[in-house]
């Protein structure tokens, strides 16, 4: 209620406001005030000094005001540059942003993937270390076996256990690596001793001292091998 | 705005890292290993095997395959360093027209640069693959003592492997970054960085973000591979008195001694004993014979106390240079393999009286660094620490009157930097002065590292003594310098940038890329 009360004095206060000199035509300047009464009356130089000076007053005042619409104006083109330089700057950050949470996104994206990938590898290679001290406790069973000629049921006992070791590693995903084609090859072989040899073109196995075992598709433990390296002439 | 990974390249071992979400990740090579040793080998098929694979196949191909490339990288052929590497290695140097040492593995010669740079290569195809996108910048790390020309050439080598070096920083920074050293109170941090063939110790003071380091000293010689070969001549000794068989005359049976001294080793920092099971490791007509003997940590210790000691006066130079006392350390750092020892962790906290921090694995600790410091420069993470600053490890200057040295910039100036100072003529209208930059921290210019040379032509005739000609030293982020002369009256100006002496020429590392790039087609 009270809000409406002073609305409608607002509104009375603005309908009273406008002297004549005020209702001009903005910018234009003032036609001579029409006076009602100016046919039969005699002016008087009073009157007509009185005039000049209505319109001198009404000139300066328009002066006035052309200059504070012409501040106005400035004023709210530099507002429109402010919030056009404000749009820009919203603009890039919100492209900034967006390439940010893309890039985020496929961040994550990866790191799942390679989380997942990492997973899997643990689950595959995890056991890589206890099964190489497997390794060697077959390794230590066949040179037991290697250090006795004679076949008697103690030998053959023993090979059951080295058997069974295999078999043990084997369902790991641990496979013995063998190169029929007897070529050295860092990939799977460690040189352990070289030797030159007539008739080879490159590096081929001499002797395998230890055998090499993969887990799955990578490499557990190289085969420990003597190289026969070709002769230099 | 690519990935960017830290590469800690190390004499014997090399590690990469990145800064994932969660913190600095090592990124594990092609055979799914931590670290990869730093070898490189040229096979007779013409292919080039790197890490494990060279050294797989080292014994069979001795003279092609090359390691310890660190210790020659950005060296002088006649340089010490270079002279007391070479009876221990397998391949042989050369001498380029420059000076620089070369490698010759069987009949290809190359430079240190592009051996290392086969390394780094197959660093950035780990974490290419790792990653699953193309990488092509980096941070790397180099030890504190590394002078000018070998930070310039370990750049080069990541260069020709396609990598753009966005920072090479100190291992010892790199560790304290690792360790969050930065977020703590300023203070001094010593870093001792016991490798598998390296000894480091590095005292580094932290202020405001900066690593200053204060001093470092080291054994080029003295690591990890030293206290193996202890345990290995025990073992060796022991059976020969009792079996009467040497060991060592089989390559097969060292290599079984050498695997086993290695995990005992191992075990020994965990456990107070183990046991060294070799049977059926030699026979005789007697029958077979068997290693079996328990070591127990006294005995590890007792064995290669004095190689653990030997670390001790050198922590000592390390301090006295830097004016400290052990108790001004705030923080010790354990850095390498070989720290692991239990007696090396006991010596280092009673020498500084506080123990030495360990919970960050010490074989990866300085690659997490680099990761840190690439994040930082990819825009990632941890924002507080936007500015890693370095510092200078040599004083650089010119050569005076007389052979005499005059210091520009001192060494442990905060880089990036730029000093000038002035200098004058010797003669009557010399027209002419011969500018000697030289790094060091010698009195006379013979006893610095020269690092190049050039002339300021066109001075003004005057009295001896009248020109002033301005030097100025400036040093980027990266610690490469360059250096100008300006004769004030004249306005003339000369300016190198120091590499012209000594190692690739920007050209020539273009040419490497070229060559490399028309042969991978």
């Amino acid at each position: 209620m009270i809000n409406e009360d002073r609305k409608i004095q607002d509104e009375k206060d603005v309908l009273s406001a406008p002297s004549a000199e005020a209702a001009a035509p903005e910018g234009a300047i003032p036609a001579p005030p029409v006076e009602p009464d100016s046919a039969g009356r005699k002016k008087t130089s009073e009157h007509r000094n009185h005039k000049n000076n209505k319109d001198h007053q009404k000139i300066k005042s328009l002066k006035a005001e052309i200059e504070a619409l012409k501040k106005d104006l400035e004023q709210r083109t530099r507002e429109a540059a402010a919030a056009r330089e404000e749009v820009e700057t919203a603009r890039k950050e919100s492209l900034e942003w967006k390439d940010r949470t893309l890039r985020a996104m496929a961040d994550t994206d990866n790191f799942r993937k390679r989380l997942e990938r990492e997973k899997d590898e643990f689950f595959l290679f995890s056991l890589s270390d206890i099964l190489k001290e497997f390794l060697q406790v077959i390794d230590n069973l066949e040179r037991a076996l290697d250090a006795r000629d004679a076949s008697d049921g103690f030998r053959e006992g023993v090979e059951l256990i080295c058997r069974q070791m295999l078999d043990l590693v084997g369902k790991r995903g641990v496979t013995l690596i063998e190169r029929p084609d007897g070529r050295f090859d860092p990939n799977v072989h460690q040189a352990l001793l070289t030797e030159e040899a007539e008739g080879i073109e490159e590096p081929m196995i001499g002797e395998e001292l230890q055998k090499g075992y993969m887990l799955n598709d990578r490499l557990l433990r190289p085969a420990l091998v003597k190289v026969l390296m070709p002769k230099k002439n | 705005m690519s990935r960017v990974i830290g590469i800690d390249l190390g004499t014997t071992f090399s590690c990469v890292a990145h800064l994932s979400p969660e913190g600095p990740k090592v990124i594990p090579n092609l055979e799914g290993m931590a670290t990869t040793p730093s070898m490189v080998c040229f096979t007779s098929a013409g292919e080039i095997l790197v890490g494990n694979l060279a050294a797989r196949q080292a014994l069979a191909n001795p003279e092609k395959t090359i390691f310890a490339i660190k210790r020659l990288i950005g060296n002088k052929y006649s340089s010490p360093a270079v002279q007391e590497a070479r009876p221990r290695l397998t391949y042989g140097l050369s001498e380029a027209p420059n000076g620089d040492v070369l490698i010759r593995a069987g009949d290809r010669t190359i430079t240190p640069q592009e051996a290392s740079s086969h390394i780094l290569v197959y660093l950035k195809r780990c974490a290419e693959s790792f990653f699953g996108e193309p990488v092509t910048e980096c941070v790397i790390t180099v030890p504190a003592h590394f002078d000018d020309h070998q930070r310039q050439a370990t750049k080069d080598a990541a260069r020709i492997a396609g990598l753009d070096v966005l920072r090479v920083i100190n291992e010892p920074t790199a560790a304290s970054l690792a360790y969050g050293l930065n977020r703590n109170p300023d203070g001094v941090v010593a870093v001792y960085d016991f490798g598998g063939g390296t000894f480091d110790i590095t005292l580094l003071e932290i202020s405001g973000g900066v690593f200053h380091v204060l001093a470092t000293a080291g054994d080029n010689f003295l690591g990890g591979d030293d206290f193996d070969q202890r345990i290995i001549d025990r073992l060796r000794a022991d059976f020969l008195s009792k079996h009467g068989i040497d060991l060592g005359s089989n390559p097969y049976n060292l290599q079984r001694l050498k695997e086993a001294a290695e995990r005992a080793k191992r075990d020994l920092s965990f456990t107070a004993i183990t046991e060294v099971n070799l049977p059926f490791i030699a026979a005789d007509a007697s029958g077979s014979k068997h290693l079996q003997t328990a070591i127990t940590r006294a005995n590890l210790e007792e064995w290669t106390r004095d190689l653990v000691e030997r670390t001790l006066p050198l922590m000592d130079k390390a301090l006295h240079e830097s004016g400290l006392t052990a108790n001004k350390v705030a923080e010790i750092l354990l850095v390498g393999g070989q720290s692991r020892m239990p007696l090396v962790r006991k010596k280092v906290g009673e020498f500084f009286g506080k123990d030495p921090n360990t919970q960050i694995n010490p074989d990866e600790s300085v690659a997490l660094g680099a990761a840190i410091q690439s994040g930082v420069l990819e825009g990632n993470g941890a924002k507080d620490i936007v500015l890693l600053l370095d510092v200078t490890s040599l004083s650089l200057g010119i050569e005076t009157e007389n052979g005499e040295f005059e210091k520009i910039i001192d060494k442990n100036t905060t880089i990036p930097c730029r000093k000038t100072k002035s200098f004058t003529t010797v003669d009557d209208n010399q027209r002419r002065v011969r500018i000697h930059v030289l790094q060091g921290e010698g009195s006379r210019a013979l006893e610095n590292t020269s690092l190049a040379m050039f002339d300021l032509v066109g001075i003004m005739d005057a009295a001896a003594g009248v020109p002033r000609i301005d030097v100025t030293f400036e040093i980027d982020a990266d610690g490469m310098v360059r250096v100008s002369a300006r004769d004030v009256l004249s306005g003339r100006e000369q300016k190198v940038s120091v590499h012209p002496s000594s190692g690739l020429s920007p050209q020539q590392v273009e040419n490497i890329i070229e060559r490399e790039k028309k042969k991978a087609h």
